[in-house]
């Protein structure tokens, strides 16, 4: 009765105020003041095509507009990628648009660094100052101690940012992300002499052995490749395709698994090697693939000799007789396919890791075949160590040989501190940011130039992989701007226009949007026929262009110089006595590297693995947990060579004995009322490891050391409100 | 005298409690104002009655959407470029105009948020606007003309057998 | 009750061979509803406010550990242990079989939700906020639930409306996959997929005859709309 009797006094209130007031309580029916576009009715919602840039992957999206609001992001279902399918953080990007602590307009700092007091100034006074800070540089002739800090960019936006920087005479851009595909660029190129991403066909798979690719999560394109696993297990009539995973700790992906095989950290590439040793030894190899691709099975057979079952099983720590069922299994169904992921690439053996278990795909003759592995059709000029370079600018930075840093990202969140990054970026004397939210790279900058959501921009998004016909998706925004903000690439094109001369003379085009429409007008080329902004609708109103060209003319075959990998045992940093437990850091399914933060729905998803929501953990097996006196909750200290944290500890029964694992994407300092102080960022422990004094982006070589703090972990998890069923009880 | 006092007291008091409570019962009155003076005396006596224009040709939603529409500023300028454009309320209209102004037009019909009414479904069923909107094109100032209340709902919908189903209309 | 009858039954098949825990369906249950956003404290009381959940299991212990996902939302029962319970019929049995609850009749006595046995029903024991500009994304089709009120997956009606609408304009009734609630349109591995029960050549409608097909504590006899098919083979190839 409450809630009634609530109202009917907030409803006498109301009729008292009216009749003191004498004010109409009818409400207002506000007109338009022109009509509407063509196609828009008042009242009902309106669909926009556009693409989605939250991670690589580039999937193509619908976005359900009402009364000029963005209401809900689906999948376009015309996008070969997604077909119309969508992951969580996707969807959650109209919060990105709406997050009340949103960049409004342009700030220059005015406090200390990463205190948070801003100015606000306009756009011409944040133009102005990076104009005359690059200016200054010209003057000075000292154009290359201008440094331009990205993910890795593609189609268009690449081609400014490197337009922009060649113009201005500085080398120094950095297109750099913790999780980006290098390694499997640079293990492509040594492999199969081209550095193209994989194709993985998972839907027509019989047998899929993925050692460490958790394409569930994020390994390159997790919708296509959700969707593609969907179809491999229930997609046809009389197939039922089987997955094994190899990897120390049970991913998400991994609990689809029907054998999950815990092998020790960094031994996943000698796993593969001693799979395919037995493969040989037992000839169950496809001896036509091996001729294709100039390879001969008694050659590979001795030089794999060192790999035998035994030794195999020793350095993973599984039993003989499980690999040697994994390698028949995997021999024998046809077409298996093996995939590796960044839990095998972030080690000091991974290269080599990664090119054995290639070596796999070759031996059952599953390149170019359905079911198999495929070039991708996307652009092959991604970067391919990027983190040499990325500690490179280090190097500059510290040796105080940059003067201006421009950031477009969140570099200080996401990049390991072991790398010297945030230290050396705080010598910097002039830093700007782009980012929409005063995120970790944000405070430390001097001057903030707020970039357009996603969802207000123009732009050209080529996904990372996962097709294998070309396909460019387009942005449009959905709304009108709801601040004072600016497109990252508008605002290079001002800063140009700016600085005149050259500068100027590079960038011919008005806007980007037109630079956008001649790009893909190239693309399009003379087959669009007559009148392109005809064409150029169609492509809105379709997301994209999308060919059906189904990668003609590109095939994988072995490279004849290739060598044989040779991952060697991995090597951690940390002595053992001091630090017995491995520490493997993974993207979390809602934050990836930590973008997905500030978004409150990612926040309340409560994590698949662990149900723990608005916070992150440290996750350790039971009998370790019991060792150490843990249990579920505490507070626990992870300390290692690198540095220490304090967090919660969750009993995590899929994980190594002697692994512990915390997910990525907390910890953050700014980045929204959502994101700020919560939770922690295991990049801190993370240490910097090198193969011939050259660091390596090993960031699963890390040991550490786990010590309980107090009982008052402060978890908060999501599961059943009423207790856990019990399985058999419900039948799965 | 004083027990006479208290009783008269005590009687003053039930009364008025009994009204508070009666009153109570039959809450929530509506206290919307059935026909307010809007910002331009438009009439719909002229527009539909003597010049016979049909309701969607200016309400062009009502048979394609949930809401009915109101043709846009520009749409009535459109017209009165030519039709009368001396009269006084025409030049409020043009004022507006050239302000860049929406006219804030005073709502008549309005349903509470919980209740989803499409005026699509209701055209495309053959029924009349004047069935809920009374005869506009009689009237100068447009007079609600019925008690929006659920009963008066159903009771429609009962008689031409149109789902009464509670989500139907409640979501 | 006056005796409805429709030509749509709905129903769900919830396949979890494909299932992979994603939890794409539950952001985009809360997007498309108007869930109100919880904090932590609010759900360290238990008083999560999603209409779709994904329950995790483990089974066994290491190594030979195994995971199962269970995606639990309103399995819409043709018995339902929340309809008869509530004192002013909120809380009630749609004639195309599906458990409807009218926010604007609810007086919150909780009674449905204690009495399901599936705990779908969330209540909102606080005002949820939107911080400006937040408030833009909240979708006009549907309320938004004040304090005081109990809430529940509709297998969005806000959709199932929208397309009948679309069906009768053009005289015909809604074709299989036509409409979709968003959990089941935006699942990546497909795992979801409604449709008309009634319609036996219905996609869903075939998946649920499927010999892998078990309802969700089958031993009440709540009868529910939703076909959950076991994973195939999981503990064996």
């Amino acid at each position: 009765m409450k809630r009634r009797t609530f109202l009917q006094l907030g409803t006498m209130t109301a009729a008292a105020s009216w009749l003191s007031g004498c004010r109409s309580a009818n409400e207002k029916l506000i007109p338009y003041l022109t009509p509407p576009d063509e196609g828009v009715t008042p009242g009902m919602a309106v669909y926009y095509a556009s693409s989605c840039r939250f991670c690589p992957a580039g999937c193509g999206i619908l976005v359900r507009v009402s009364e000029g609001r963005a209401k809900k992001i689906e999948g376009n279902p015309a996008h070969p990628l997604n077909r119309g399918k969508l992951c969580a953080r996707g969807q959650a990007v109209v919060q990105e648009l709406y997050h009340p602590d949103r960049v409004t307009q342009p700030l220059k700092r005015s406090g200390p660094r990463g205190s948070g007091q801003f100015t606000r100034i306009s756009w011409e006074e944040g133009l102005a100052l990076l104009t005359e800070q690059l200016g200054k540089l010209q003057r000075e002739r000292a154009t290359d101690r201008l440094a331009l800090v990205t993910p890795p960019l593609r189609g268009t936006l690449a081609e400014l940012a490197a337009g922009f920087m060649r113009s201005f005479g500085s080398p120094r851009h950095l297109s750099y992300e913790l999780l980006g595909p290098d390694w499997l660029r640079t293990a492509a190129r040594r492999s199969f002499g081209q550095p193209s991403l994989p194709y993985y066909d998972i839907a027509e798979t019989r047998y899929l052995l993925s050692f460490g690719a958790d394409f569930v999560e994020y390994h390159l394109s997790p919708v296509q490749y959700g969707f593609a696993f969907g179809r491999m297990r229930q997609g046809r009539d009389t197939v039922r395709g089987h997955f094994t995973y190899v990897g120390g700790r049970m991913s998400l992906t991994a609990a689809s698994a029907d054998r999950w095989m815990a092998a020790r950290p960094g031994s996943e590439g000698m796993l593969a090697l001693g799979i395919a040793r037995l493969i040989l030894a037992e000839s169950l190899f496809d001896a036509g693939s091996l001729t294709a691709n100039g390879l001969r099975a008694d050659d590979l057979l001795r030089r794999l000799e060192a790999y035998d079952l035994d030794r195999v099983a020793h350095l993973s720590g599984l039993r003989q007789d499980v690999i040697a069922e994994v390698a028949r299994e995997f021999a024998t169904t046809r077409p298996a396919l093996a995939m590796a992921g960044e839990p095998v690439a972030f080690q000091t053996n991974g290269p080599d890791a990664v090119r054995a278990v290639q070596l796999l795909n070759v031996l059952v003759g599953n390149l170019n075949r359905p079911g198999g592995i495929y070039p991708d059709a996307g652009e092959t000029t991604g970067p391919e160590d990027s983190f040499a370079e990325l500690l490179s600018l280090v190097d500059r930075m510290l040796g105080d040989r940059i003067s201006v840093v421009m950031v477009h990202g969140d570099p200080v969140h996401a990049v390991p501190p072991a790398t010297g990054f945030q230290e050396a970026l705080a010598r910097v004397p002039f830093i700007a940011s782009f980012s929409s939210l005063l995120d970790d790279t944000a405070l430390q900058a001097d001057l903030v130039l707020p970039d357009h959501a996603a969802l207000e921009s123009w732009g050209d998004v080529i996904p990372l992989a996962g097709t294998r016909e070309p396909v460019i998706g387009l942005m449009q925004p959905v709304v009108t701007p709801l601040y004072d903000t600016r497109q990252f690439p508008e605002v290079l094109m001002a800063t140009a226009r700016g600085l005149g001369g050259t500068m100027a003379a590079a960038f011919p085009y008005q806007s980007y949007l037109e630079m956008l429409k001649s790009s893909i007008k190239k693309r399009v080329g003379p087959a669009g026929g007559g009148d392109f902004e005809v064409v150029w609708v169609d492509l809105l109103r379709q997301g994209g262009l999308f060919k059906a060209n189904n990668g003609q003319g590109k095939s994988l075959r072995w490279a004849a110089g290739a060598t044989l990998p040779d991952p060697g045992e991995p090597r951690f940093a940390g002595d053992e006595k001091q630090f017995p437990l491995h520490l493997q850091v993974y993207p979390s399914t809602a934050f990836l590297d930590g973008r997905g933060a500030p978004l409150p729905w990612l926040q309340q998803l409560p994590d698949p693995m662990t149900t723990v929501v608005w916070d992150s953990w440290v996750e350790l097996n039971p009998e370790t947990a019991v060792w150490l006196g843990i249990s579920f909750g505490d507070l626990v200290e992870v300390t290692s060579p690198q540095g220490s944290l304090r967090l919660p500890a969750v009993i995590y029964p899929g994980i190594r004995p002697d692994t512990v694992a915390i997910p990525l994407g907390q910890g953050h300092h700014g980045g929204g009322r959502y994101a700020k102080g919560r939770g922690a960022n295991p990049l801190a422990l993370v240490a910097l490891m090198g193969i011939n004094r050259e660091p390596q982006p090993a960031w699963n070589a890390t040991m550490v050391r786990v010590t309980r703090i107090s009982e008052k972990g402060e978890l908060v998890t999501a599961g059943n409100p009423q207790g856990s069923y019990r399985s058999e009880l419900i039948e799965i | 005298m004083k027990l006479s006092w208290l009783i008269g007291a005590l009687a003053v008091v039930a009364v008025a409690l009994f009204v508070v409570l009666a009153w109570m019962y039959i809450l929530p009155m509506d206290l919307r104002d059935r026909s307010p003076v809007q910002p331009i005396a438009f009439s719909h006596k002229v527009h539909a009655g003597t010049n016979g224009i049909q309701c969607l040709f200016c309400h062009s939603s009502a048979s394609k959407s949930p809401v009915a529409s109101i043709p846009a500023v520009a749409e009535c300028r459109a017209c009165h470029l030519f039709i009368a454009p001396d009269a006084p309320e025409i030049k409020k209209l043009m004022g507006y105009w050239d302000r860049k102004e929406p006219i804030p037009w005073v709502r008549v019909y309005s349903l509470p948020d919980f209740v989803y009414f499409p005026h699509m479904m209701h055209v495309r069923a053959g029924l009349g606007c004047a069935r809920c909107h009374g005869v506009v094109a009689t009237m100068d100032r447009i007079t609600r003309s019925v008690k929006l209340k659920m009963g008066w709902c159903l009771d429609c919908h009962r008689k031409h057998k149109a789902s009464i189903d509670c989500w139907t209309c409640h979501i | 009750m006056e005796k409805m009858t429709s030509p749509y039954r709905w129903g769900m098949v919830v396949d979890l061979d494909r299932c992979t825990g994603c939890g794409a369906c539950v952001v985009a249950c809360q997007a498309e509803n108007n869930v109100g956003i919880c904090g932590k404290r609010e759900i360290a009381e238990g008083r999560d406010m999603h209409w779709l959940r994904i329950e995790r299991f483990w089974v066994g212990e290491y190594p030979n550990v195994r995971v199962r996902f269970l995606p639990v939302l309103c399995q819409h029962c043709h018995d339902a242990p929340c309809e008869p319970v509530c004192p002013v019929y909120a809380s009630y049995h749609n004639p195309e079989g599906l458990n409807g609850q009218v926010y604007n009749r609810c007086v919150g006595t909780r009674y449905c939700g204690n009495n399901c046995p599936y705990a779908v029903r969330v209540f909102n024991f606080y005002s949820h906020e939107w911080p400006k500009p937040l408030d833009n994304q909240l979708s006009p089709d549907i309320t938004v639930r004040p304090r005081g009120v109990m809430e529940k997956c509709t297998f969005c009606i806000q959709r199932i409306r929208r397309a009948r609408e679309d069906a009768e304009g053009e005289g015909r009734k809604i074709r299989d996959g036509e409409v979709q609630p968003a959990c089941a349109q935006t699942c990546p591995t497909e795992a979801l997929v409604f449709g008309n029960l009634a319609d036996p050549r219905s996609r869903a409608a075939r998946l649920s005859r499927s010999p892998r097909g078990f309802r969700l504590l089958e031993h009440l006899g709540t009868h529910p709309s939703i076909t959950y098919l076991k994973g195939g083979g999981r503990e064996h190839v």
